[in-house]
């Protein structure tokens, strides 16, 4: 078992739940499209 | 010997007799580089071996390994 | 007129990237290609998703039909082209491009040509249709050197859904390898793709949509704000279009990453760039390569071969200039990018007649060493930052409109 390689992962997941939080708690839930969206 | 007479392609369009390549180098690692020379870069290489290169051929040239490949592809006596 | 910026759609609600609908979507996806080992049961289980978003995105017959004009059209003159292209002309091959690249412009401007134009009646619109009809190019020019040229391959490369919306603008080798693949992982693996994924959606959904009212887009009667805000309106907003885009691609980028897709990049700090040119080598990289693959080397080569060696740099700084008027066109064809394209256009033409006439000379005199301090890098990309921001005023506002604006940001 690799400690050093959990440890970085672990990190990195708790980060990602850092991000995933943000984006619920402030994404802008207004339908809008991509600017460079060709229709 | 391709690869000498690539380098002197290569110093002769890049103005640079110190210039010195290898299979790994792309258009970042030398300063004039750019879209135009690259072409002036293959019309010279296709003057000197005597080949017509597609331009889809053209396209996929990242690094200076593909060109040896495309030069040895079309004249396999070459490689 | 701008989509990103207009959300009136009111005939198709097409399938948004931030909704939970999507999410499933992308969650099956990627458990579907990592898990089916059988390739024709995965591909067509990749057509499927394909199909499945896409339709949502399809309000009528119109764009279905057109859709599979295109599709089965740029298939059959792929096999012709197989089977009698090696006798063709080079021109031959050229006008066929030209002839996708005026189908793009007459579909995307019914009023192009008026009554001649054959949409001029039947308008369609087909969702990023810019990008169906390079893929269309890619596909054709390049149709002798392509493996796994089946049918299958060839529409889930043309739909694929990740990039289907905005690119970035995947190339047809690059997409078979992987289609074909299966358990093969290129690059980054979960965690960083999932964290490309969260910042996507935070540069798109949290911060380019919650600050586009900043921009000067939204401000109503933008040439009679204060002098400040003008500019800090301005520069805000190309800010604002870099954070959607870039982080639309993110997003993208990192799901298909996980579908075992590696797509190619879009954005290279953009912000970093010192001039137009390396602008566009850092902006939408995706488009700038194609362009430079499938039209300025063919055209370069043409003119370095036949022109005469003194016109020819007259003649490449033509080159240049209409690639760039290409380039501004692709994405509307509106006054006001051909104005933005003529301005990009020029600046790239200034900066070659800089690099041949003016650059040996300072590099003999003693302004060298001050070209070559990092303040003057910075000072290069803030001057750039400034200018492309004012040119992508001519997106939204019009010639007139935004010349009032840049007549307000130089107190004229």
């Amino acid at each position: 078992m690799n400690l050093k390689h959990w440890g970085k992962d672990l990190a990195g997941a708790a980060w990602l739940a850092v991000k995933i939080a943000v984006i619920l708690l402030l994404m802008n839930s207004g339908r809008t499209f991509f600017v460079y969206q060709n229709f | 010997m391709l690869q000498e007479d690539l380098q002197n392609i290569f110093r002769q369009v890049f103005e640079d007799e110190t210039l010195v390549i290898n299979d790994e180098m792309t258009a970042k690692d030398v300063e004039k580089w750019d879209s135009l020379s690259h072409i002036t870069l293959i019309l010279e290489v296709e003057k000197f071996f005597g080949l017509k290169l597609k331009n889809s051929e053209i396209a996929r040239l990242k690094r200076v390994a593909d060109l040896k490949k495309l030069v040895a592809k079309h004249k396999p006596e070459l490689a | 007129m701008f989509p990103g910026l207009d959300t009136g759609l009111s005939a198709h609600q097409g399938l948004f990237l931030n909704s939970w609908h999507f999410f499933a979507v992308a969650v099956l996806a990627v458990v579907c290609l990592r898990t089916i080992p059988v390739r024709y049961v995965r591909q067509a289980a990749l057509m499927a998703f394909n199909v499945y978003f896409l339709s949502y995105f399809l309000y009528g017959w119109y764009p279905v039909l057109l859709l599979a004009g295109l599709l089965v059209g740029t298939y059959l003159i792929g096999l012709i082209k197989l089977k009698w292209g090696q006798n063709w002309p080079d021109g031959l091959v050229v006008g066929l491009v030209v002839l996708f690249w005026i189908f793009l412009f007459l579909v995307k401007d019914p009023r192009l040509l008026g009554p001649a134009n054959p949409f001029h009646y039947y308008p369609v619109q087909l969702i990023g249709v810019s990008y169906l009809v390079f893929r269309s190019i890619n596909y054709v020019v390049d149709v002798e050197i392509l493996e796994n040229r089946n049918f299958l391959t060839f529409v889930n490369f043309m739909i694929f859904f990740p990039t289907l919306l905005a690119g970035p603008i995947e190339r047809y080798d690059r997409f078979e390898e992987f289609h074909s693949a299966f358990g093969y992982q290129e690059g980054p693996t979960v965690l960083p793709s999932l964290h490309r994924i969260a910042n996507g959606l935070i540069k798109k959904f949290v911060l380019a949509d919650n600050l586009m009212v900043f921009g000067i887009f939204m401000k109503p009667d933008q040439a009679e704000l204060a002098w400040p805000l003008i500019w800090l309106g301005v520069m805000l907003q190309l800010a604002v279009i870099y954070l959607d885009f870039s982080g639309y691609c993110d997003l993208v980028i990192g799901l298909a990453a996980l579908m075992g897709f590696p797509v190619c990049e879009n954005f290279d700090r953009p912000y970093l760039a010192r001039n137009v040119q390396d602008f566009w080598n850092r902006w939408h990289m995706s488009l700038t390569g194609f362009i430079r693959d499938y039209v300025f080397t063919p055209l370069s080569r043409l003119v370095m071969e036949k022109a005469d060696r003194r016109r020819q740099f007259a003649w490449i700084t033509a080159v240049y200039f209409f690639c760039m008027l290409l380039i501004a066109l692709w994405h509307d064809t509106t006054w006001g990018f051909f104005v933005f394209g003529l301005l990009h256009g020029a600046a790239l033409v200034g900066l070659q007649l800089f690099r041949k006439y003016l650059s040996p000379a300072i590099g003999r005199s003693g302004l060298a060493s001050i070209r070559d301090e990092a303040a003057a890098a910075w000072a290069a990309r803030a001057l750039n930052y400034a200018f492309i921001s004012m040119t992508i005023l001519f997106w939204y506002f019009g010639v007139s409109g935004s010349l009032e604006i840049i007549k307000a940001m130089v107190r004229l």
